[in-house]
Parts: structure tokens; sequence; C-alpha cells
């Protein structure tokens, strides 16, 4: 078990200054992926822009970047069946 | 069996007087119920789903939550117990743990038997309506939990429990402006279904906007109308029957004897 934080860079940065303990970096990253996904279903449902560009972080507590994760690695969009 | 004293009850009297009317006698009825002190550690589950109980918990310091839990154990928070809350009265004729509880943070319970609060509505009546309108309490605060968590976004859903807890902390009808929420933002994600992404970036956004800010477990509303217009909040079911006209007991009017018909009906019968 270990802390991880998982900052948010959309329209508002959020730093996350709490953390939270996870098994290890692939649960903290399946976290990180359902929150992004969350995020991107709320603006969606508000029909606000998604910006593909925008991303979660995970660090760990001496702020060192461990994951990079952007929504468009998140989303699959398909125009034609 | 460890005993706090007999004012220990003292906030849950309280409680009930806030709506309901109790003669001398019956306050101290209350007071003299018997108990067994419980100090529970943080994050530790004291009644686990489907369980069979026999005695009801009154918080007497802390925080708990309810919780239900879907099959692949992920939870959903459904209640948070405050001090003076009797978390799960309603287990007094159900005495199975519908929901979980946890403590959220090291937290202090007085067990009381169910045959004690039964023995007790039985001789005192108004007793017994009270403790009735504290569950109708309870399930009005659920009932609005659902609105929240399956149709409110989810800047809404957390401005709606931050004014429900403000009224709830100062135990009089007021709302408190800056109170304790021990909670983590992971917990409170728990309580209004979200992930803790989703939620910091609610936080965020409540503070940019200068309504609230949650911080190292206290919650600070800077602007409580606007706070409540961004939650959908409308505190009636929260004050239902405060009003002093409302206080009145019931029970004057109660004792009516009605026929009432039985008409045979058709039923379906559920193994259970």
């Amino acid at each position: 078990m270990a802390i991880f934080y998982i900052n948010l860079y959309n329209d508002h940065d959020v730093i996350d200054d709490e953390g939270r303990e996870f098994d290890d970096l692939d649960v903290a990253r399946a976290a990180a992926i359902a929150g992004a996904r969350e995020l991107v279903a709320e603006h969606i449902r508000h029909g606000e822009p998604v910006n593909l560009d925008h991303r979660v972080e995970i660090t760990d507590a001496t702020k060192v970047v461990l994951a990079v994760i952007r929504f468009r690695d998140i989303l699959t969009i398909k125009n034609k069946a | 069996m460890e005993e706090l004293g007999p004012s220990a009850l003292q906030s849950f009297v309280d409680r009930l007087l806030v709506r309901s009317e109790l003669s001398a006698v019956e306050q101290q009825a209350i007071l003299a119920l018997p108990y067994h002190a419980a100090h529970i550690p943080a994050r530790q589950d004291f009644v686990h789903l489907n369980e069979e109980i026999d005695a009801s918990c009154f918080v007497a310091s802390g925080l708990i939550a309810r919780f239900g839990q879907t099959a692949s154990g992920v939870r959903q928070i459904t209640a948070f117990h405050i001090p003076g809350d009797m978390a799960d009265l309603h287990s007094t004729v159900r005495p199975i743990g519908v929901g979980g509880l946890t403590a959220l943070i090291d937290t202090t319970l007085l067990r009381i038997p169910h045959f004690a609060i039964r023995q007790m509505a039985a001789v005192y009546p108004a007793i017994g309506e009270a403790l009735w309108r504290d569950c109708m309490l309870d399930a009005a605060i659920l009932m609005q939990w659902i609105v929240n968590v399956g149709r409110r976004n989810g800047r809404a859903r957390i401005a709606h429990l931050f004014c429900e807890m403000a009224i709830r902390s100062s135990g009089d009808g007021t709302a408190l402006l800056r109170y304790a929420l021990p909670i983590t933002q992971e917990q409170l994600g728990d309580a209004v279904a979200m992930t803790s992404v989703h939620v910091n970036r609610c936080l965020k956004s409540l503070r940019v906007d200068e309504f609230a800010i949650f911080q190292g477990g206290v919650v600070e509303i800077h602007d409580w109308d606007r706070l409540a217009k961004a939650g959908d909040f409308e505190a009636s079911y929260l004050l239902a029957d405060t009003a002093p006209e409302r206080q009145k007991r019931l029970l004057k009017a109660g004792y009516a004897v009605f026929a009432v018909p039985t008409p045979s009906r058709k039923k379906k019968s559920f193994n259970i």
C-alpha cells in the first residue's frame, strides 16, 4: 500500500493535496481513469466541450509524476460501425 | 458493561424534543435506558450487512456511516450519523442490518438493547411516537440522498450535502456556517456516488466561486444562499415538525377507535 495523488488538469486545475491509499500504481491508475471518464461524461451530459489534451496525473508524496493519462487515451469514438 | 453516566443519552432526548413533546417522566425514562459503551476505531465496520442485531447504536461521539455494497464490493454510503443520532433505531423493530454501519473516525457508541427500547415505548406511547418521528426524519433524509445521487449534477450533490450537514450539525434548526465533517474526499465520494477526482473538481469549483471550502475535515460556508441554490437545497425535510404548533402531542387525537374492514385480497407470496 502507498499513498498516491491524482491531480487534474482540466478547465480547472485541481491539485490533490489529500492523496489516497492504493495497493499499487496500477490500482491508482484504474481510479484515475475512472475519475477522468466520469468528468468527461459530466462534460458531455452538460453539453460542454471536451478537450482531449486535458489530463490527470498520478504523483507520489514527493510530487514525482508516475503516470499521465490524457482524456484522448481513455475514450474510443467511432464514426462508422 | 461500561457506563458513561446518567446524562449520556441527554443529547438523544434533546434531539427528540426538537420534534416531540415529552414529559419530565418520559425524558427520565429515556435517560434511564440501559446501554453499554463501545469504542470503535476509524474505518472499522461494526454492523455487517444482514447481521442479526439486538441493540440500536447511539452515536455519543465521532462520526459513522451506513452503507450498502454491490456484489463486487463497491460501497455506497447511504447516511452519515453524527453525535446525538440513534443510527439504527429502526432495527428495534427489524433487527437485521439492512445497511452496514462503519466508523468514519474514532467513535464512541452506546448500544441500547432492543428489548429496553420496546419496553419503554410500550409503557410510554408518547416516546414510541417520538421514536417513530425520528425514524421518519432519517427516511426523509434518505429520500433526499436518492434524489441527490439520481438527479443532481456533481457540484449540486456536494452543495446539497454541505447544506444538510450544516443544519444537522447545529441541532437546533439553524445552519452552522463552519462545522466539522471529518471525512476524506474518498468517503465524500462514496456518499455522493462520485469518484474522488470528480469530488475534488467540484470542491474546487465551489471554492473558486466562494460558496464553500472543505479543507482538513471542516466545511466553511461563505455564501449560504448561493450554496443552497447551487445544491437545489430546500430545508423543509429537516425542519418538518419543529415549529412550536407542530410539537403538540398527536397522541391526544389518536385514541379514537375505528372499525377497519378487512377485505380479502389476492396475494403473491415470497419466500423470505
